[in-house]
């Protein structure tokens, strides 16, 4: 988790450097635009249009699946908004650079300052503090990693907590750190869980 | 562009009202010319033979840049024709004569100088131009279906692309060739007119006369032409005019720029002059961007290496005179290609019928060397009265029913002649349905695309009700249509991103939310209608 969360991170720092970059030309096109009235590009907003536009379709990607693959560990709000941002905001940038596609995404370029702007700040932002969030829920002191008795899975819960619910299978697991020392018996399961540790299906 | 209605029309339309129609008889324009041989004389009388070169040369530089009409029904017994005459040479200074052959004798004659676009503004041309449009089924269907079109995408290019991404998408394109517009610029026209000879009537106006001739009286056409010592470029095709009066029209032939700027021309870069006169004659129509080359062709190569030849380079002011010769072909070119307004003369004749049909001597355009620019030719009677009119698209207004001939760099051999008809109830009702259609496309269209796209967004949303078992109000809960609007302005993945930044919910507890579930479900069907949109 700790090097997805990293890598995520890192990703996001690049497409938000990219974006900022790419912010530049769009202003420079954009006061063109405004002076003469008419669509005419200066050759380097129109070489950055050609190069950075395909690149920001491609470098959203690892983005949004990493954010989806840490969604799991996204448990407070705060965090979530981050998730969202990074998952949803690169879609609509998607979308707006390929109203015009047909023009070589150049229309776009032009007038996507403030949304490069906005996306330039919020994505990394919104990555670090899913990274924050994550590093803190894992790897505090208060926490505890174990293995789901059933599937393996690896499961995170906080060390006061009673009992954990597996991501993948739903089994409910008991905490191992919280029966009494010497004792080796496991705490008795919630209710409505069955003997296996599943929950009971009614019906 | 619409203009006001005209007084005129409405006392023509009342007289007709009044019963007093009959067919009438017609009219008129044959241009013809005659050129001298040799220079002109001071006296301006033209002598000339056919078939002489010189006639050849200057006859085929005569351009007519206009030929603009309107025939009103008086009353039951007479026709008005208003008549905007303009014609330019680029081998100016040689006497022309205008002949308009009628086949009654004018009751009146009345004439004045004036603007072409005074004249299509005063005579309605512009505005039956517009309504024929406006009242056409087939254009208003084609309206609707292009507003349609642009509503569809807007919409639901909105929810794909973002608001201001589907702006982008359909207002903002990369500029190309296309984009150069057509620079428009004054030419000037004027007509300096003498008469002689015995006239059957003779009228004097303010600028020039108008005479007009019995031929049946006295000599024929041909006659008076070969008497005259004139020219008929197209003799054949001209010979049913023979037996027609004639309203003359003499003058001299003018440059369509100022004349010493032209003369300038002439005198340094005569080559080139004549080569335009030939680009003229064999490609008389050029685009907005066409004309921008030719300009450059002409004015930054041509012109200059003629320059260098005709005046020394070595002088100082060589520079000046070629950016001036530059300038002046540039102005040279606007006029012959592009959206000059032309001065020329309005010639009003009224005449009795003749065998009760309206009657306008078209086919005196074969007599033009060059093809005529623009060809506007406009019929006006009362609303309850139509005519038989061939190539012509008719629309009403203002208590009158109009037909407008419309045709450009043409020659037409034919003439235009109808008897009156009884008018037909169901056209006009056909016509105020159209003109219905096209006044509020915008709106129909809207309405239309914004009921598809609330059908389409609570389709959806039932659509995700009925899949996850979910109760509760659809149509009348405010938090639905406020995702409908925020999937129009920021998108559907903006609007959902706006909604999960309010409630951040677990990606798990998704799954029963109708909100999010619902937009994204909206994807499939914009991207449909969308498709729709682009295809219309």
């Amino acid at each position: 988790m700790r090097s997805r969360s990293s890598s995520l991170l890192g990703l996001s720092i690049i497409n938000g450097v990219l974006l900022a970059l790419l912010s530049i030309p769009s202003f420079i096109a954009f006061s063109e635009y405004m002076r003469n009235g008419g669509l005419e590009v200066p050759m380097e907003a129109e070489v950055c249009a050609y190069i950075f536009g395909p690149l920001l379709f491609v470098l959203a990607a690892p983005v949004i699946l990493d954010a989806l693959s840490l969604s799991a560990y996204a448990t407070s709000d705060a965090s979530r908004r981050a998730l969202y941002v990074l998952v949803l905001l690169p879609v609509v940038v998607w979308g707006f650079m390929l109203a015009s596609i047909t023009e070589g995404f150049i229309p776009s370029l032009i007038m996507g300052m403030p949304l490069f702007i906005t996306c330039a700040i919020a994505i990394p932002f919104s990555a670090l503090v899913l990274h924050r969030h994550i590093m803190a829920t894992l790897y505090s002191p208060y926490s505890a990693h174990i293995h789901c008795r059933f599937c393996g899975a690896q499961l995170v819960m906080a060390r006061e907590d009673q009992y954990v619910k597996c991501r993948r299978c739903n089994a409910i697991n008991a905490n191992p750190f919280s029966g009494p020392v010497g004792d080796g018996s496991l705490p008795s399961p919630p209710p409505g869980a069955g003997t296996d540790g599943h929950p009971d299906v009614q019906g | 562009m619409v203009h006001p209605p005209q007084a005129v029309s409405a006392r023509e339309g009342e007289r007709v009202r009044r019963g007093l129609v009959r067919p009438l008889l017609a009219l008129l324009i044959a241009l013809l010319f005659a050129v001298p041989a040799a220079p002109v004389a001071a006296d301006g009388m033209p002598s000339i033979t056919l078939g002489e070169e010189e006639a050849a040369k200057v006859f085929g530089s005569l351009f007519e840049s206009r030929q603009l009409a309107r025939v009103d029904l008086v009353n039951s017994t007479h026709e008005r024709i208003t008549l905007f005459l303009s014609v330019y040479s680029l081998d100016p200074g040689n006497n022309l004569t205008l002949m308009v052959p009628l086949r009654t004798l004018p009751a009146l004659v009345t004439g004045r100088p004036v603007k072409e676009s005074e004249f299509r503004d005063e005579q309605l041309l512009d505005r039956t131009e517009a309504e024929v449009v406006r009242q056409d089924p087939d254009e208003a269907w084609a309206d609707m279906r292009d507003e349609t079109s642009g509503a569809l995408q807007g919409v639901f290019g909105s929810m794909l692309f973002t608001l201001p991404g589907e702006y982008i998408r359909e207002k903002l394109h990369l500029v190309s060739d296309d984009y150069l517009g057509y620079k428009e610029d004054a030419g000037g026209e004027r007509w300096a007119v003498g008469f002689d000879d015995e006239p059957v009537q003779h009228y004097e106006f303010d600028g020039f006369s108008v005479d007009v001739f019995g031929v049946d009286a006295g000599p024929r056409l041909a006659d008076y032409l070969l008497e005259k010592g004139l020219v008929l470029p197209s003799q054949g095709d001209l010979e049913r005019y023979n037996t027609h009066y004639l309203a003359v029209v003499e003058g001299a032939t003018e440059p369509p720029i100022d004349p010493d700027d032209f003369a300038l021309l002439q005198r340094w870069v005569p080559n080139t002059t004549a080569d335009l006169a030939s680009e003229l004659r064999e490609d008389p129509v050029k685009t907005g961007a066409e004309v921008e080359n030719y300009k450059y062709d002409l004015g930054y190569e041509q012109l200059r290496a003629e320059l260098e030849v005709t005046y020394p380079q070595s002088s100082e002011d060589w520079y000046t005179l070629m950016y001036s010769l530059r300038s002046i072909a540039e102005d040279l070119i606007d006029a012959l290609f592009g959206k000059t307004d032309f001065a020329g003369e309005a010639l009003t004749i009224e005449l009795p019928l003749d065998s009760s049909k309206l009657f306008f001597p078209l086919g005196t355009s074969v007599g033009w060397p060059n093809p005529v620019g623009d060809i506007d030719v406009l019929f006006s009677v009362p609303e309850n009265r139509d005519l038989e009119l061939p190539m012509t698209s008719d629309a009403y207004f203002d208590g009158s029913h109009w037909y407008l001939f419309q045709m450009s760099s043409a020659n037409p051999a034919f003439d235009l002649e109808s008897p009156l008809r009884a008018g037909s109830e169901s056209a006009r009702k056909e016509a105020a349905r159209a003109s219905f259609l096209t006044d509020n496309a915008g709106a129909l269209a809207g309405l239309l695309v914004a009921l598809i796209a609330i059908a389409a967004w609570f389709a959806s949303v039932l659509l995700i009700k009925w899949r996850w078992g979910l109760k509760g109000r659809t149509v009348r809960d405010p938090r639905l249509w406020l995702m409908l609007g925020a999937a129009i302005v920021l998108s559907v993945p903006g609007a959902v991103l706006a909604y999960l930044l309010v409630r951040p919910l677990p990606l798990k507890e998704l799954n029963g939310r109708v909100l999010p579930l619902a937009q994204l479900a909206m994807v499939a069907p914009a991207c449909v209608l969308l498709l729709v949109g682009v295809l219309l």
